[in-house]
């Protein structure tokens, strides 16, 4: 496997690329505030004819130890063996249900020699865990899946993909990876701890939450909240709620998207059933990197070949909890993971990934979830 | 330096002193610094928020909880309250933990001064000693524990208790205590106590009823014997006509009424139990010639034919108790003739299963009779009881027939089947089970020796028997047959006069009425056998008696006496019976 990193700062960073081999696909991890994005896409794309193009908006890009604003983190790849494949899907094609979008992109990626999907999906309008849902429904269950959805700063405004030569919203796009050479490891940690007394949903629709306890949710939520709640939902990435339920025995960590004032609901990045129980989240910032660290060891022996290039997908959450010490639990992994590899990854709306290799794949919130691929 | 600094930045930079340039040198530092600070702070100010949100939680949720466990305890409590039985608990060491105020009013305790202290202090025996041995609690190996007692209150008065006691385990297994209920059952106690006593005492009544039975059926018997003899006797001796019809009459009621008495003695045995059943060789053939010759002339006189019928891979002899089979198919026999006006009545054995060490046969009675309606069926079979009223009146009998066959026949291991329809006949018909005999067919010819062979060659003149016996009646009785038939004989009024006149004399046979003054016929039986002439131990010797019971059979052996022959006795029978003993005799 060939790879090659660049920190793109300007449009004219195209002209030094300083590329010694044919990639396969260039993994792209873009700022909502870079200025040209599309135009470096297509331009890309053009240059390097036959290579595949995959990436999304990042509320911070991830590469090497560097955490990043205003840039596209540039990796390009070249597997000696693995064959890739890419797919894409229109969410409102799909009349936004994601369920049928996750089917649609497995059933199109399907194949004798899959060995997984890398899945890149707009983070705002997607229902992530009905998502995976899909993704899985048809799949062999020996095939794995991770991924994010992608971000935008913390404006919670517009997200992107970017998928071949174009750069749009309201998409989902999809890595196929095929051949026995390839080898993965995954894992998703958070570091989060819950407190106060565990709440049961009494009234909910899907990834919306209207009701705790009997009681409106956004009124509770806006109560421990504090000031901040005038903040929302950007804060609410600072609360997220562990969630509970017949499938998720071991809790789950579900993050505001959105409020709505008039009928008092909250809108998460994955469903919170009617009956599950939810308990409030609170961060500690050396948990939190040592949810990273954590999640770095569990991907690390979850294979035993030597890891060549890792995907940290981490929850954007994290970031504003962090602030000024993010960049601790970018580190952190890369020194689990030692020198010889390369990583890169983006602050995301959610992360898709097992918790690790004996569990169904699930979307996660507040975590750190590491792909690695070696051949 | 910028006044919107952090407060604490301000303060650390006034200490501090730095000049304007390298303040702005550091500006970008400060500025960072400044921002960490109030993100702190706005953390810190958050997670009290957060932690003050909690504690009221924590606390509403604390409150409502304290309240539903009052509201919960306050019901158990009202319910523990109000149950009339005692509810406790106890500690591993037996010390009581909890007691509800029932308590009190059961011991007389007062509940506070009970709690904390062993429960054997306050729960005494009978005699109003600890009751330390209740619950082992050194070695707990039960999970519950069920006893009553009587017990002695604090008052001195008596209590029954029923005391039940169950395990508290923890969840690791471990014993943590125990609970359990006291339930005053003194009432139940003397209710179960006065059962007890009035089923004794009905049972002694029903004993001294059956005793009583017993009794007076065998005292009748006795001069019912002369009544049937003396009937017999007139009749033999040309009354006139117009005596003719009374004493026929005076014969019929006699012989019913012994007919009534042996049935109440028969069915007083197999109710009280006493009933034993014989295990003999027998001839089969003998029993069916026997019911052949009871019932010939009673068919003749109503036209009616009487077929005993049995398949010829039966063989002749069997083991079982003869006696109690002939009851049975006499009984059955004698119903079906008296119901019967016109037609057969017919007696049919099967074979059904021959195995290496028993016969399985079945017997079957049937008859063209009045028939039983359905709803009758049933009635027939109990004590007493006849298919109609009138039937008594019609037919005559007790009522204990059919009783006592079912009875029988259960005591056999079998039961009485009945098929009848009203207007076409009856079919009763019973399976027993008899084992083989080894007796060979040549013997039991000899048994089966029929006696009515000799009725009309030879007779009884000149036989020499000797009479023991103490009723005068009695006497009179025999006298008078044993003259008729020209037999030359002697009467001993007791046991000593019979084995005086033995010695001296001897005989073709003696006849031994068991119970008589200064001498039983028992007694006088040994002495006689045990006496030197050798012709004593091979004479005949047979007991006359009224009683009829196993118990006597049996000892008759041991006494040396070779059978028994009933009282009353029919003249004929009695006639048959001698005449076929001596046969023997003569044949041995």
């Amino acid at each position: 496997m060939k790879i090659y990193q660049h920190k793109v700062l300007h449009l004219q960073d195209l002209d030094h690329l300083d590329l010694k081999f044919v990639p396969d696909v260039f993994f792209l991890f873009a700022s909502p505030t870079f200025i040209g994005t599309e135009e470096f896409v297509s331009k890309l794309a053009c240059k390097f004819e036959g290579a595949i193009l995959i990436g999304c908006s990042t509320a911070g890009e991830i590469l090497g130890n560097e955490v990043l604003d205003s840039t596209i983190a540039l990796t390009a790849v070249k597997f000696e063996k693995t064959k890739l494949r890419i797919e894409e899907v229109d969410l409102v094609a799909c009349n936004l249900d994601s369920y049928e979008a996750g089917k649609a992109i497995s059933s199109k990626l399907m194949g004798p020699d899959l060995r997984h999907i890398f899945v890149l999906s707009d983070g705002l309008i997607v229902n992530g865990a009905e998502l995976v849902k899909g993704l899985h429904a048809d799949l062999d269950k020996s095939v794995s899946i991770t991924g994010g959805l992608a971000g935008d700063c913390s404006n919670f405004e517009n997200t992107l993909v970017i998928s071949g030569n174009k750069v749009a919203s309201k998409k989902i796009v999809a890595l196929g990876l095929y051949g026995p050479e390839l080898s993965i490891g995954f894992a998703s940690k958070g570091g989060w701890d819950s407190f106060g007394i565990e709440r049961l949903v009494t009234k909910s629709t899907n990834n919306v939450l209207y009701e705790l306890d009997g009681q409106p949710a956004l009124e509770l939520y806006k109560s421990f909240l504090g000031d901040m709640a005038k903040d929302l939902p950007g804060s609410g990435l600072l609360f997220p709620l562990s969630m509970r339920d017949e499938d998720n025995q071991i809790p789950v960590v579900r993050t505001i998207l959105s409020v709505d004032e008039k009928n008092g609901s909250l809108t998460f990045a994955g469903n919170i059933p009617q009956g599950s129980y939810v308990r409030l989240m609170k961060a500690n910032i050396d948990r939190i990197i040592g949810g990273a660290e954590q999640s770095a060891i569990t991907a690390k022996n979850s294979t035993e070949d030597q890891h060549q290039l890792a995907f940290l997908i981490s929850c954007v959450g994290r970031r504003l909890v962090m602030k000024q010490l993010v960049e601790e639990e970018v580190e952190a992994v890369n020194e689990v993971f030692g020198n010889d590899i390369y990583t890169t990854g983006f602050y995301s709306y959610g992360e898709i990934a097992p918790f690790d290799k004996f569990s169904p794949c699930t979307l996660h919130n507040q975590t750190m979830t590491i792909t690695t691929f070696s051949e | 330096m910028s006044n919107n600094y952090h407060r604490l930045l301000k303060r650390q930079l006034r200490k501090i002193d730095l000049d304007d340039s390298t303040l702005d040198l550091i500006a970008p530092l400060l500025h960072q610094v400044d921002e960490a600070y109030k993100a702190y702070d706005c953390d810190l100010e958050q997670v009290e928020n957060v932690l003050e949100k909690s504690s009221q939680e924590l606390f509403q949720t604390n409150q409502q909880l304290k309240n539903s466990v009052e509201s919960i305890s306050g019901q158990l409590s009202k319910v523990a309250g109000n149950i009339k039985d005692v509810i406790f608990e106890m500690d591993l060491n037996g010390n009581w933990s909890y007691l509800n105020p029932a308590w009190r009013k059961l011991t007389g305790y007062k509940v506070k001064d009970c709690l904390g202290k062993p429960y054997y202090q306050f729960l005494k025996d009978e005699q109003g000693n600890d009751l330390k041995n209740l619950i082992d609690l050194r070695t707990p190996n039960f999970k519950t524990i069920s006893k009553s007692f009587k017990s002695q209150i604090i008052t001195g008065e008596h209590k029954w208790l029923d005391f039940s006691l169950k395990v508290i385990m923890s969840e690791d297994g471990n014993i943590e205590g125990y609970i359990g209920a006291i339930v005053d059952i003194s009432k139940i106690k003397e209710t179960e106590l006065a059962l007890i006593e009035a089923k004794e005492k009905e049972s002694m009544a029903n004993k001294a009823k059956d005793e009583f039975l017993t009794t007076m059926s065998h005292e009748i018997r006795t001069p019912l014997n002369a009544v049937i003899g003396i009937s017999h006797l007139l009749l033999l001796e040309n009354p006139k006509p117009e005596q003719l019809e009374n004493l026929s009459t005076l014969k019929h009621s006699s012989e019913h009424l012994l007919c009534l008495v042996n049935d109440i003695l028969d069915f007083n045995k197999i109710a009280s139990g006493q009933l034993e059943l014989e295990e003999r060789d027998f001839s089969l053939n003998q029993v069916l010639n026997g019911l052949g010759s009871i019932f010939h002339n009673t068919a003749k006189e109503k036209d009616i034919r009487l077929l005993i019928k049995k398949d010829t891979s039966i063989p002749k002899t069997f083991i079982g108790d003869s006696t109690r089979l002939s009851q049975i198919l006499t009984n059955l026999v004698s119903n079906a003739i008296k119901f019967t006006e016109e037609g057969k009545v017919k007696v049919d054995i099967e074979v059904l299963e021959v195995k290496e060490d028993f016969y399985f046969l079945e017997f079957v009675i049937s008859d063209t009779g009045i028939g039983i309606p359905e709803d009758k069926k049933d009635k027939i079979f109990l004590s007493f009881a006849q298919a109609n009223s009138d039937t008594t009146r019609k037919y005559g009998g007790t009522g204990l027939g059919l009783a006592i066959c079912k009875r029988l026949l259960e005591i056999m291991d079998s039961d009485l089947e009945l098929e009848s329809e009203v207007g076409k006949g009856s079919t009763f018909s019973f399976k027993l089970k008899l084992q083989k005999s080894s007796m060979t067919d040549h013997q039991e010819d000899i048994y089966s020796f029929d006696a009515k062979s000799f009725h009309e060659q030879d007779n009884l003149k000149g036989t020499r028997i000797l009479v023991a016996e103490d009723n005068k009646v009695n006497i009179m009785v025999i006298e008078k047959f044993l003259s008729k038939w020209q037999v030359d004989f002697e009467i001993a009024e007791n046991g000593l006069i019979a084995l005086n006149k033995a010695l001296e004399n001897t005989y073709d046979m003696i006849l031994m009425d068991l119970q008589m003054p200064v001498m039983n016929g028992f007694e006088a039986s040994k002495a006689i056998r045990d006496s030197n002439n050798p012709l004593n131990k091979v004479m005949p010797i047979y007991a006359l008696s009224a009683s009829t019971g196993m118990d006597i059979k049996n000892q008759l052996g041991e006494y040396g006496i070779d059978g028994l022959i009933c009282k009353p006795f029919n003249p004929t029978e009695l006639f048959k019976t001698l005449t076929s003993i001596l046969q023997q005799k003569y044949i041995q």
